[in-house]
């Protein structure tokens, strides 16, 4: 099943295209089908509940009932396996 | 033989960029040991994000050039300059001849900047070297020399991990981003203007009290958030000064709305396929100093732009910097390629300022002023350096381009003007020195005996 993800920045460009393709290419490895879209942070609040996960590169703060995975290790690429995994466990569990 | 082989050369030299690059970025991709395929397809893909990058472009001039005379035929505002945001000056950077050479050389700097412990900053961010490779085609093509024009590069390179190294303890604390600094030029160079402007505000009876509330002006300015919005209002703002007919005005709102809206799109595809070559650089970088735990990962500014502070204040200033572009005598470019992008030079003065949207706003105001009048000053060098990489403006279009916030760069401006000899720039160079020396001292009084923020 197709699992969707939006994937957020400040500028719905720039830094969540670096995020997306290395989440998309981790999730394919792991079987998983993923149906995503960028945003910018500003537009998560009327997102949230609408998908599966929302993987962000800012700090966006709390109160989401998607959740929400903080994927600043995939920029610096400090960490980035484990969030990574994390991600494909979120979206498996 | 000797002569063919310069035949060759010179044949290859004057292909375009969308042909010439993904050339060069896929033999660099090979080097750095991206494998075959996807060296290719990154390398094909650069290729496609330069023609979708100057198919709208073409859009911009052909539909806003006209309307820009007639604006100046009847009526008094003379802003002759296209300005057409960063993205396609991004797209000469990386496209003039000086650009692999730039790659090449940003990094060695930042190697041997490492090693000798003059910087902490790793750069990664692949993308933002495409602002010292702009510094250097300027210089290069104001002075005609390959030679000054790398040395210029390679200044603009060194001052941004410096300013990069200095703001670094304040993004840690202030944004919340350890182990974080932000060597992107554009932002980083307000930084030492936000810390003087924040201590002489803080002088300032009265004024050193205020702030704003970044959610209400969110609410009442938030139209301006919106690059869309953006060019449909000033097209159709331009529609009317131009004295067109409705139905054009209507188009040309249309149009520019189109070209704030795409723009973006394609500069994704030209930074999809730049990925590869800069995670093989990220790994080249950072296998190099695997034991220095004091060393800060540089990305770009992006991830603090989305900080509601920052977002505010560069709402604020979306109409300010309009109104200064038609009232200051001598600013021939008009904004609005750049006008969504205020955010990245006020990033800093944000985080210099912790954050206090009525200071960040009150020293943004020069700060644009000065941005205005120098990409005012460079625009026909701009132009010059589109025409060298082959761009062709469409028919019936005004003549030049600039981008108000990155074409007008101060330390660009003032290494252009070093290279060409002008002796203000020449004798700027001491004051400069002194003034940010002077700002430094300032800001170590932030940080207490342990060498931690004080907040």
């Amino acid at each position: 099943m197709k699992k969707n993800i939006v994937f957020a920045c400040s500028s719905g460009i720039a830094t969540s295209t670096v995020v997306a393709e290395k989440v998309r290419e981790h999730c394919e490895q792991h079987g998983i089908d993923i149906d995503s879209r960028q945003a910018t942070v500003g537009e998560l609040t009327g997102l949230d509940d609408s998908v599966d996960l929302f993987v962000v590169t800012s700090d966006v703060g709390g109160g989401y009932k998607t959740p929400v995975v903080n994927a600043l290790p995939i920029l610096t690429g400090i960490g980035e396996q484990e969030v990574l995994d994390h991600i494909v466990s979120l979206l498996k569990g | 033989m000797g002569q063919t082989i310069v035949d060759v050369f010179q044949y290859i030299l004057s292909f375009g960029p969308e042909v010439m690059l993904p050339i060069i970025i896929f033999i660099m991709a090979i080097a750095f040991r991206v494998s075959f395929s996807k060296a290719l397809k990154s390398a094909l893909t650069i290729g496609f994000g330069f023609v979708g990058i100057f198919l709208v472009l073409d859009l911009l001039t052909g539909s806003l050039g006209p309307a820009i005379e007639a604006m100046i035929d009847n009526s008094g505002v003379n802003l002759p300059v296209m300005d057409t945001g960063w993205p396609p000056l991004a797209a000469i950077a990386f496209a003039s001849p000086i650009a692999p050479i730039v790659i090449i050389l940003t990094i060695v700097i930042n190697v041997a900047m490492l090693i000798f412990k003059w910087t902490k900053t790793v750069d990664v961010d692949l993308w933002n070297y495409w602002h010292f490779a702009f510094a250097g085609s300027l210089v290069y093509i104001a002075t005609g020399s390959l030679i000054v024009g790398l040395i210029g590069a390679a200044i603009a390179t060194i001052i941004t991990f410096k300013l990069a190294d200095w703001s670094a303890p304040y993004i840690h604390k202030r944004m919340g981003l350890p182990g974080i600094s932000l060597p992107t030029l554009s932002a980083v160079i307000y930084f030492p203007v936000g810390i003087l402007g924040d201590k002489i505000i803080n002088l300032i009876p009265g004024l050193n009290k205020l702030n704003a509330d970044p959610e209400s002006i969110k609410k009442r300015f938030g139209v301006f958030g919106e690059p869309m919005m953006i060019g449909v209002i000033l097209g159709i703002i331009i529609g009317i000064i131009a004295r067109f007919e409705i139905r054009n005005i209507i188009e040309l709102g249309i149009s520019l709305g189109a070209v704030m809206f795409i723009m973006p799109r394609m500069v994704k595809i030209l930074m999809e396929g730049l990925m590869p070559l800069s995670d093989a650089i990220r790994n080249f970088l950072q296998k190099r100093f695997p034991d220095r735990k004091d060393l800060n990962i540089g990305l770009d500014i992006a991830v603090i732009i989305g900080n509601p502070a920052v977002v505010s204040t560069a709402l604020l200033l979306v109409p300010v910097t309009i109104l200064l572009a038609v009232v200051l005598p001598g600013v021939i470019i008009m904004p609005l390629g750049d006008l969504p992008f205020i955010v990245v030079p006020l990033a800093m003065v944000l985080v210099a300022t912790n954050k206090n949207i009525v200071r960040s706003a009150i020293i943004g105001i020069p700060m644009l002023i000065v941005s205005l009048y120098f990409a005012s000053n460079l625009a026909p060098l701009v132009t010059n350096v589109a025409e060298s990489i082959q761009y062709e403006f469409p028919e019936g279009a005004t003549s030049m381009i600039n981008s108000f916030l990155d074409g007008g760069n101060p330390v660009r401006y003032w290494l252009v003007m070093l290279a060409q000899g002008n002796w203000i720039a020449i004798a700027a160079i001491p004051v400069i020195l002194i003034v940010v020396w002077y700002i430094y001292k300032l800001s170590r009084r932030d940080f207490d005996e342990n060498g931690q923020l004080k907040e």
